[in-house]
């Protein structure tokens, strides 16, 4: 082998393994940035709706707060059921319910329950004289203000607010006011697209985390779909080992599957007041897919412009060097040092410096797409093992001294570097039809692997005797 | 369209590693040397025929792949047992 051709080829070598490495460090940092940014902007996101569904809150315990305060109210708890006076109160107090029903738009009904829990008036009369003292909330409710949900009649979603009424002047307990909210309110908020693009969806569920907010990909999920994720998880266990009243979205570092099993990104943030969860969640593949892709593409692109004039300052450079030393020793046609020193080296030596590198470069291109974890482990140990005896292909040609199989070992084994990047490329995206510019790398990977079989067949030619 | 250019490029690789290894087969007479190369012709036209058909499946790739191992370890015995040096 010349010079020139061995200068060439280290250059070669030295830029395809910088490039890679360089795009992988690159990437890597890259792709940290672009995910912090789409969390704090999740983050932006909960923290908002929370605000908005805690304000919306706010109201409805103020709401029954001035009503349990109601004088009409006390003082109809305060009669016997057999009293004269009886009807005539009952009458003002339903007045008075209708009055904050038709008020207030997100309120379905409200009522009165008395001290043990037997619904008394109600803004729908057919339901006076159910017992509710079973209902959770009515416990708490008896001590102070206490959000919980009701088994909805019918198909209408609620939750109820309860606030006891007390005498005023013993503080003697007497019932319990409660207020049936709109679910669909809060549909309002959860539900708002902006700036969560196609596949971002927000929602809150229950502690028993169950859904409590339509959702952007079920129909029909409300109370009923479970969402046992990363997110809902860790918003409820972060709360419990904090022991705090309130935290504010931590977000998941790594994407998660969600209720659906597609791969997201998302934040949450516990609202204490009713123990309920916001999330946020973005498909990772809206979120990051597309910046990545443009990445990996940008990168391979450049990588090859500069392993191009890399090598071709080589070979320059290399005839340069090949002149001072033929004009020095006056030797021609004599292989060089180098190409001597290597035709030396025993093929075993080849095998371990070529697995050696390709289990490196294995770790590295599977880091650099999806994880080591995740490669098809059938698939790349062929390709990476074509590419070990591609490169004792390539020993053998400075052993016999022959140009063919130096060159045919050589871009076999460099064909196989870049195909198992563009396979792990297609399989990452799930990319089934080709573009334009992978069909590019593809004829690039297929003609270095024709071409290098092509110039071992010659090999053969000049050999066989 | 761009899966019939990478199948015709596949095929048109391969027919002409048949062509070549045919050739220096029968000018050698030694086919039994250059049976790798027929072969590798063979999984070329396979991996035309997956691309053709869209079948992208992983463990397709993965048997095309070890018959080219297959190949290119047959094709360094055969170098090592001429002993050319």
């Amino acid at each position: 082998m010349r010079l020139r051709t061995a200068v060439a080829l280290v250059c070669f070598v030295f830029a395809l393994v910088g490039s890679i490495f360089g795009t992988c460090v690159t990437y890597s940092v890259a792709d940290r940035i672009l995910t912090e940014g789409v969390y704090n902007h999740l983050e932006m996101v909960v923290q908002s709706r929370a605000g908005h569904v805690e304000t919306f809150l706010e109201g409805r315990k103020g709401t029954a707060e001035q009503l349990s305060a109601s004088v009409v109210i006390e003082d109809f708890l305060s009669i016997d059921e057999n009293d004269s006076e009886y009807d005539n109160k009952l009458g003002l107090v339903h007045k008075r319910l209708g009055k904050t029903v038709d008020l207030v738009d997100s309120i379905l009904s409200t009522g009165v329950l008395d001290e043990n829990g037997v619904l008394v008036a109600s803004t729908t009369p057919s339901l006076i004289g159910t017992d509710y003292s079973e209902l959770g909330y009515f416990q708490e409710a008896k001590r102070e203000i206490a959000f919980g949900i009701v088994e909805s009649p019918g198909k209408a979603r609620f939750f109820g607010v309860g606030a006891p009424v007390v005498d005023s002047e013993t503080g003697e307990f007497l019932g319990v006011v409660g207020i049936n909210v709109n679910l669909e309110y809060l549909d309002k908020i959860t539900t708002e697209r902006t700036g969560l693009g196609e596949t971002g969806e927000v929602y809150i569920i229950n502690d028993e985390k169950l859904l409590m907010t339509s959702s952007r990909f079920l129909e029909d999920g409300v109370f009923i779909q479970k969402v046992e994720t990363e997110n809902a998880d860790l918003c409820y266990e972060e709360h419990i080992k904090r022991d705090a009243k309130e935290h504010i979205g931590h977000e998941i570092i790594m994407p998660f599957l969600d209720y659906r099993g597609e791969k997201v990104l998302g934040a949450h943030q516990y609202i204490s007041e009713v123990q309920w969860c916001l999330l946020a969640e973005i498909d990772e593949a809206e979120a990051l897919g597309e910046p990545r892709r443009e990445f990996i593409g940008s990168a391979l692109f450049i990588s090859v412009i500069v392993i191009f004039f890399i090598v071709l300052a080589g070979f320059f450079v290399g005839g340069w060097f090949e002149k001072i030393y033929l004009r020095k020793k006056k030797i021609v046609k004599e292989p060089c040092r180098f190409v001597k020193l290597l035709s030396k080296v025993k093929l075993g030596y080849f095998f371990v410096l070529g697995l050696g590198f390709a289990v490196g470069y294995f770790f590295v291109v599977a880091f650099f797409f999806r994880g080591w974890q995740n490669v098809k482990f059938f698939d790349a140990v062929p390709d990476l093992m074509i590419f070990v005896v591609a490169f004792m292909i390539f020993g053998c040609g400075f052993r016999f001294l022959n140009s063919f199989f130096i060159w045919g070992g050589l871009l076999v084994a460099v064909g196989k570097l870049v195909e198992f990047p563009l396979q792990e490329y297609v399989v990452s995206l799930g990319v089934l039809e080709p573009t334009f510019f992978l069909l590019m790398c593809w004829i690039l990977v297929y003609a270095m692997n024709f071409v290098g079989i092509l110039l071992i067949l010659y090999a053969f030619r000049e050999v066989v005797k | 369209m761009n899966v019939l250019i990478l199948t015709s490029v596949l095929l048109i690789f391969s027919i002409i590693i048949f062509w070549e290894t045919t050739v220096l087969a029968l000018r050698k007479r030694k086919i039994k040397m250059f049976l790798p190369f027929f072969v590798i012709g063979v999984l070329m036209c396979f991996n035309g025929a997956f691309t053709f058909y869209k079948l992208y499946v992983h463990y397709l790739w993965g048997l095309i792949e070890l018959g080219q191992l297959v190949v290119f370890v047959w094709v360094l015995v055969n170098i090592r047992r001429e002993k050319w040096d």
